[in-house]
């Protein structure tokens, strides 16, 4: 068992010179290495394969080489006239969206790739119909088609409704509408009548089971001509029955898959044939493991890696499971209930029942459906109440593990608690993992939270550093600041936030299996304490407290360490407590003494012949020790910042009290009143204003590691309802492997299976090891090639020693798939080992050395093991031989920028800040030309430590040009002015601005129940990079600017609260924070027309009743009272309703309403 | 005497014998011929090519309109082309094969050209008409495919010369059907497609709901992509096919 708490020994400069190294190349440099990527991609030639081998048509993909390629162009593929993305009407007539011109044979519609000027309507041709264009409905179809109906429900709708007749065409009858007797180039038709009833047709009804028609519940007869007759049902299906290969069939579907678990009655059973029946139509959600879903706690984010949401559905009496539509709990399933009497969301006491009571009525219909999870979204939300009312999200305070699963608590101390995080809350650009969320800046650490943990791949796993926190610890003796910081209920809660973000930190796999000892502890929690030099420069850090923090074998609880505190703030506030306060009070002593020779002028024999003192008046006294305590202050100040605290606070006391006290006297006050004044000032500022001990506890967040093991591979291959997937079956163990392809073609994931790796019993070794600096040059390194752990020494590339404050990227390439750490001491394995180098297992490591000066002699210590756990049983030993020299003689490094060069700004900026990322504390200053340091007159400003390192902000930087190159120079802070400089080039591009091409609705009326209130709306975008129209979208309200539920791309779509009557909404969609405005008005009418009755009649012994819209009839042979309580007519699509008649029954009362609730008259029919 | 009739009779008798031999043989084909019946070559081709060319539509089909996709996936064994595909994260497939029916109807004509199916089953004829003494010429074949409702009609326009002696028979024009719900198929691929890109997001549920006589099955691909394969209830064939559509990013797939 590994000890919860370590505690590492202080005051080892060598160790504390690399601690910054782990918390800026985990932070810092990881900005960097980040930026260095973006400028590479972006610096790369992106060309056009126009035409790939094999295909046919246009491919038209960006890329950046020709590989595969038949036609490659060196441009972008929207600058190739043939690739231009438009919408085709082809050969039969169907609008094709997202065509590329040169494929395009038929009607091309430039800058409508999505068809929306391409009208639909409803086609009826024979006993089909559907949403088509005129043209395919005319001409090909022969249908007759209304361009008033653009439902598809209502469409189908008018297979039973159409009237139809007799059509002679060429060779036969034909029952269809007059309209498609004209298109098909019929004659004589005659309303209503059919083929079997006229005798110059020859058509006769078969005599055999009947015939199926698609949409239509019943099975129909058919006649010899061909004809299907919708309005001739041969056989009525019940209501559990529909049509299926031409007979009744009953569509219930029997011992369903699902969650349900027998012995809890519930729904937190593990995926499988429970027994239970679903009726045709429902859809339900299907969970790994449910009851660590948001159904089962209030909060959710709880799903473990690798699970994913299912969907399944009972159709004609199958059951079909769908995967999500992206992996990775990109889409979250999403369940709700159905009262079958009403048709509405089965609710008790006005609150949605949950899923589990589904089959405590058996009137409840499930209905399930996908939803974008918008754990981006959450994100980037920092209002608390704009968070708590996404339903998605919640907020970190609601993050109570007490209970034994997360609790919506808004008032626990876990709020005050992360109050302190506003203080370190800060907006970091560019950032790893920014492209992934398609924004440059948020507030991290993240704070709003998503209810469904997103999946990450290995790339993905970057994003888990948005939960890293660092709290910044000031011990005083009364009214410490932040003083939780350090206690194991803190940092577990930074625990679980990590947890919350996705694949993060402690967690367990989909068959509830968690890391091995070595990574369980993916947070690394410590405290951290920066180290000086005597320039003031921060030079290290050092280790006082680590914890421990893993999944709990319950999988409940994250077990934080026992120790509480660090030793070194455990030692220092004692300091301060039990020693320092007696010295306060002793400076405060000894500051009156002063004065008080001083005042009483007392006759001691050393001072009294000829002393100055008596000459001196009391105030002129006062006043020379208010001084002389004003620079003892000074000093303690110098000594404070400086490392050396203890003393520096306790002279600041003394200076204080000589202060107080001096100046008392001065103005006036008698000797013991100075003396109480002077020990009284000393006190106070000693107890409630001196900072004894300064602690940064930092927990950083990291991927979560699948434990090494292959044993579980194959059980991702066990259920054919759940197709394993690659993110599926790499969570299972380090050993997994998804076989999915063949022959360099992909298998579907149903195709593909998870096989695990041969274990080869032997540790890993590095086959190559090459070094460079940050800006590329080569270093050497001997021995380049290892069979086994043995040193390693890293030298300038001509064999001298490094110049310090060189980055050193390290490049290792090992002979399997490996995980490694290292450390600055040797330790006896690789749990022991504090720092991961990247916490993926892969066969090439990058490890980033020495964003703080590299020392003479230093080492790195670093073991790795395999996907097995096969542990290397030494460490390789890296040596770096580093000149000794100050490396204040070299000028800070430029790291990177934000914006990074080649990066675009809005349209409208003029002026803009860009942020400099330096390896030391340093001052810079921009200019549009190239000029020496002291030339440049613009504002300088000088680096800030930051939870991305160091930074330095310039303001204003000039970008009112299309292109503007931007010179940054940089030099050491304090240094002379001789001083060499750092140079870097910068080039930002405006982006072009984004034009909204289209709002809908617009200019037009809606129609809304009063249920109801909220309108789709829809905005389209062109222009912007690439004139791709990417970019987000708001509307705006009267005091808040609300995101969009769907943007980032050039579509946008969102559900806005509207009001009856009209209705302005101001759009509002943005490109690197410029935005264009467009307005939406429209008029909102209720609709509280009831449904009309169109026609009654008796036909074939049934009641037949027509409606003008789409209704729900009920009917009663008592009264229209009773009908509230009478049964429902049987319709298909709710146009046409009918009841079998009676014997004895001939009064039937009658009364529709429609999907708002609207209710028609009640009638009364007589059946004679 | 008698010994002498005796023999002239023998002499007489093999004369005959040997002259009727050499007739027989040299009457031969003329009698075998004149009992020869020459098939029917329209639904001689008819059967020959639905034998031939209704598994490759099938195949084709099933393979989303290819007979060797090259940019695939494998779902039961079978390579599904891709119809819609982009590199881009966050983005709408764009369509590979916008004019599905035309460009499968080119993929069924050319593949019938390059087997030479027509030629192998007139080769195939001309050689069982051969014992009949018939024979047959015919010019390069002139194919046209057409995918209509219900059926996949092959045209075929080329001059078939049988000839015996003074007995001359030609044909120009040959049409086979073959009932395939290919064009249904077709239809509802692009639907798929168009939802797809649209809407983001295809839902088979919602279409089989109003559809009972369609079956739609669908695969994910660990990449974001997704197979489907469309079979009607009522038929053993099936069109399958894979879009990469509004895939997610690098770092999150």
């Amino acid at each position: 068992m590994r000890n919860r708490y370590t505690m590492l020994e202080k005051g080892r400069i060598f160790e504390a010179l690399f601690i910054i190294i782990v918390i800026l190349v985990s932070i810092f440099a990881s900005a960097y290495f980040f930026n260095q990527y973006v400028s590479v991609v972006r610096a790369e030639e992106v060309g056009c394969c126009v035409q790939k081998e094999g295909l046919s048509g246009y491919y038209c993909q960006d890329q950046t080489d020709s590989e595969g390629c038949s036609s490659y162009v060196g441009r972008s593929c929207s600058e190739v006239y043939e690739c231009q993305l438009g919408c085709c009407i082809d050969s039969e007539g169907l609008p094709t969206p997202n065509t590329h011109r040169g494929d395009c044979t038929g009607v091309f519609i430039e800058e409508d790739p999505y068809c929306e000027t391409v009208q639909l309507g409803c086609c009826v041709y024979g006993v089909n119909a559907e949403l088509t264009t005129e043209q395919r409905c005319v001409d090909i179809l022969h249908g007759s088609w209304h361009g008033d109906i653009t439902d598809q429900i209502e469409c189908f709708s008018q297979i039973e409704g159409a009237d139809r007749g007799t059509c002679r065409l060429a060779t036969r009858c034909a029952y269809v509408t007059q309209e498609e007797c004209e298109e098909l180039g019929g004659f004589d038709f005659v309303p209503g009548l059919k083929p079997i009833d006229d005798p110059n047709c020859n058509c006769e009804i078969v005599d055999d089971k009947g015939k199926c028609i698609d949409g239509l519940q019943h099975v129909y007869e058919y006649d010899t001509c061909g004809n299907v007759y919708p309005d001739r049902i041969r056989n009525e299906c019940n209501s559990d029955e529909w049509c299926i290969d031409d007979e009744c069939q009953s569509t219930d579907c029997t011992n369903v898959y699902d969650n349900w678990n027998e012995s809890n009655q519930g729904f937190t059973g593990k995926p499988g044939n429970h027994g239970k029946t679903r009726h045709h139509g429902e859809s339900w959600c299907v969970y790994d493991i449910p009851d660590r879903t948001f159904y089962y706690t209030p909060i959710g984010g709880l799903d473990p890696v690798g699970s994913e949401h299912w969907l399944a559905k009972c159709l004609y009496g199958k059951v079909y499971v769908s995967p999500p539509p992206q992996p990775y709990r990109q889409y979250i399933c999403f369940e709700t209930l159905i009262d079958a009497d009403t048709g509405e969301i089965a609710k008790e006491d006005g609150t949605p029942i949950m899923r589990d009571k589904r089959y405590k009525n058996n009137n409840y219909r499930s209905f399930a459906f996908w939803v974008l999870n918008p754990w981006r979204e959450c994100y980037l939300i920092q209002d608390e109440e704009q968070c708590r009312e996404h339903p998605w999200c919640y907020w970190v305070t609601d993050l109570n593990y007490s209970a034994g699963f997360l609790t919506e608590d808004k008032d626990n101390d876990i709020a005050k608690w992360f109050g302190i995080k506003d203080e370190s809350l800060e907006k970091i650009t560019g950032f790893p993992g920014s492209e992934i969320l398609g924004i440059d800046e948020i507030a991290a650490p993240v704070r709003c939270l998503p209810r469904v943990a997103p999946g990450f791949d290995e790339n993905g796993k970057v994003l888990c550093d948005l939960a890293t926190v660092q709290c910044t610890l000031e011990d005083r003796l009364i009214g410490d600041t932040n003083p939780e910081c350090d206690d194991a209920p803190w940092i577990e809660l930074m625990a679980q936030r990590c947890r919350a973000m996705g694949d993060c930190g402690p967690n367990m796999n989909w068959l509830g299996k968690v890391s091995d000892p070595a990574w369980e502890n993916s947070i690394l929690a410590a405290e951290i304490n920066p180290e000086k030099d005597d320039a003031g420069n921060i030079i290290g850090k050092d280790i006082e407290g680590l914890w421990d923090l893993k999944e709990g074998d319950d999988f409940k609880k994250i077990q934080a360490s026992a120790g509480e505190r660090g030793w070194g703030r455990k030692i220092a506030t004692g300091v301060g407590k039990f020693l320092l306060v007696p010295a306060g009070w002793l400076a405060g002593v000894a500051s009156v003494v002063v004065e008080a020779v001083a005042i009483a002028n007392i006759p001691f024999a050393a001072f009294n012949k000829g002393f100055l003192w008596k000459s001196l008046s009391f105030s002129t006294t006062g006043a020379i020790v208010a001084v002389a305590g004003l620079i003892v202050y000074l000093v303690g100040c110098y000594l404070t910042n400086h490392g050396w605290r203890v003393v520096g606070e306790t002279l600041k006391s003394i200076g204080v009290g000589m202060m107080a006290g001096g100046l008392a006297v001065a103005l006036g006050a008698s000797g013991p009143v100075g003396w109480a004044v002077g020990i009284a000032a000393a006190v106070i500022y000693a107890v409630f204003f001196a900072t004894w001990d300064v602690d940064h506890v930092v927990v950083k967040c990291a991927g979560w590691v699948p434990p090494y093991s292959g044993e579980d591979c194959s059980k991702c291959n066990d259920d054919p309802y759940r197709p394993c997937s690659k993110y599926r079956c790499e969570s299972l163990g380090a050993a997994c492997k998804f076989v999915n392809e063949v022959g360099g073609i992909p298998l579907a994931d149903s195709d593909a299976v998870c096989v695990s790796e041969e274990n080869d019993g032997q540790p890993p070794y590095i086959v190559e090891i090459s070094a460079e600096d940050d800006v590329g040059n080569s270093l050497d390194v001997s021995p380049s090639t290892t069979s086994g752990p043995t040193t390693i020494n890293v030298q300038a590339s001509d064999g001298g020693d490094l110049d310090p404050g060189v980055p050193v990227i390290l490049h290792m390439k090992f002979n399997e798939r490996v995980l490694c750490k290292w450390d600055i001491t040797e330790k006896d394995s690789m749990e022991d080992m504090a720092f991961s180098v990247d916490g993926r297992f892969s066969n090439e490591k990058t490890l980033l050395l020495g964003t703080s000066p590299l020392r003479v002699n230093q080492q790195v210590f670093l073991r790795c093991a395999d996907v097995y756990g096969n542990e290397n049983s030494a460490s390789y030993i890296i040596k770096f031989d580093v000149k000794d020299v100050s490396y204040d003689i070299f000028p800070p490094r430029i790291l990177a920028t934000n914006p990074p060069d080649g990066a675009y700004i809005g349209f409208d900026k003029n002026k803009i800040d860009v942020l400099v990322y330096l390896n030391r504390p340093a001052e810079c200053k921009w200019a549009n030309s190239d000029m020496s340091y002291d030339d440049m007159t613009t504002e300088k400003c000088t680096t800030e430590p930051a939870m991305a390192g160091l930074i330095c902000n310039l303001t204003n930087v000039d970008v009112s040009s299309e292109i503007n190159n931007i010179y940054i120079r940089c030099k050491s802070s304090d240094a002379g002015e001789t001083a060499p400089t750092s140079l870097k080039v910068i080039t930002l591009r405006k982006a072009p601005p984004i034009q909204i091409v289209n709002i809908e609705p617009n200019d037009t009326t809606v129609y809304l129940g009063p249920d109801n209130m909220a309108v789709e709306l829809t905005v389209h975008t062109a222009g912007g990079i690439d004139n791709t129209g990417t970019s987000v979208c708001y509307y705006l309200t009267d005091s808040d600017k609300v995101p969009f539920d769907t943007t980032g791309t050039n579509l946008h779509k969102t559900l806005v609260p509207v009001e009856e009557g009209k209705n302005d909404i101001t759009v509002s969609c943005c490109l690197y924070s410029s935005c264009v405005d467009a307005h939406a008005v429209f008029n909102v009418q209720l609709d509280t027309v009831p449904p009309k009755i169109k026609a009654i009649y008796k036909e074939d012994n049934k009641l037949i009743v027509k409606t003008d819209e789409i209704a729900e009839c009920k009917y009663s042979t008592e009264s229209c009272e009773a009908v509230a309580n009478g049964e429902t007519m049987v319709t298909s699509l709710g146009l046409v309703h009918s009841i079998s008649l009676s014997t004895g029954m001939d009064t039937y009362y009658i009364q529709c309403k429609d999907k708002y609730n609207n209710q028609g008259e009640c009638v009364s029919v007589k059946v004679v | 005497m008698l010994k002498r009739g005796q023999i002239s009779i023998f002499v007489i008798i093999a004369l005959i014998l040997v002259f009727s031999t050499i007739l027989f043989f040299l009457l031969r084909p003329v009698i075998f011929r004149s009992k020869f019946e020459l098939p029917d070559l329209n639904g001689y081709m008819k059967q020959c090519i639905e034998l031939k060319f209704g598994p490759i539509i099938d195949n084709v089909s099933a393979k989303g309109g290819y007979l060797e996709p090259q940019l695939a996936v494998i779902y039961h064994q079978i390579p599904r082309a891709y119809l819609c595909y982009t590199t881009e994260p966050y983005a709408a497939c764009e369509q590979l094969v916008p004019m599905l029916k035309d460009h499968i109807e080119s993929e069924l004509k050319s593949v019938m050209q390059d087997k030479a199916i027509v030629q192998q089953c007139l080769e195939e004829f001309k050689e069982q008409i051969s014992r009949g003494g018939y024979v047959l010429t015919y010019s390069r074949p002139e194919i046209d495919v057409k995918i209509v409702p219900e059926n996949v009609l092959v045209s075929i326009n080329t001059s078939v010369v049988i000839s015996r002696e003074d007995e001359i028979t030609k044909f120009n024009h040959f049409d086979i059907q073959f009932n395939h719900p290919l064009y249904d198929y077709i239809i509802i691929a692009k639907k798929i497609i168009s939802e797809s890109i649209i809407n983001h997001y295809f839902d088979p549920a919602s279409y089989m709901i109003m559809h009972q006589s369609v079956i739609i099955d669908e695969s994910s691909v660990s990449d974001g992509s997704r197979v489907y394969v469309i079979r009607k209830r009522n038929s053993n064939k099936e069109f399958g096919f894979a879009i990469r559509n509004y895939v997610f990013p690098g770092g999150v797939v």
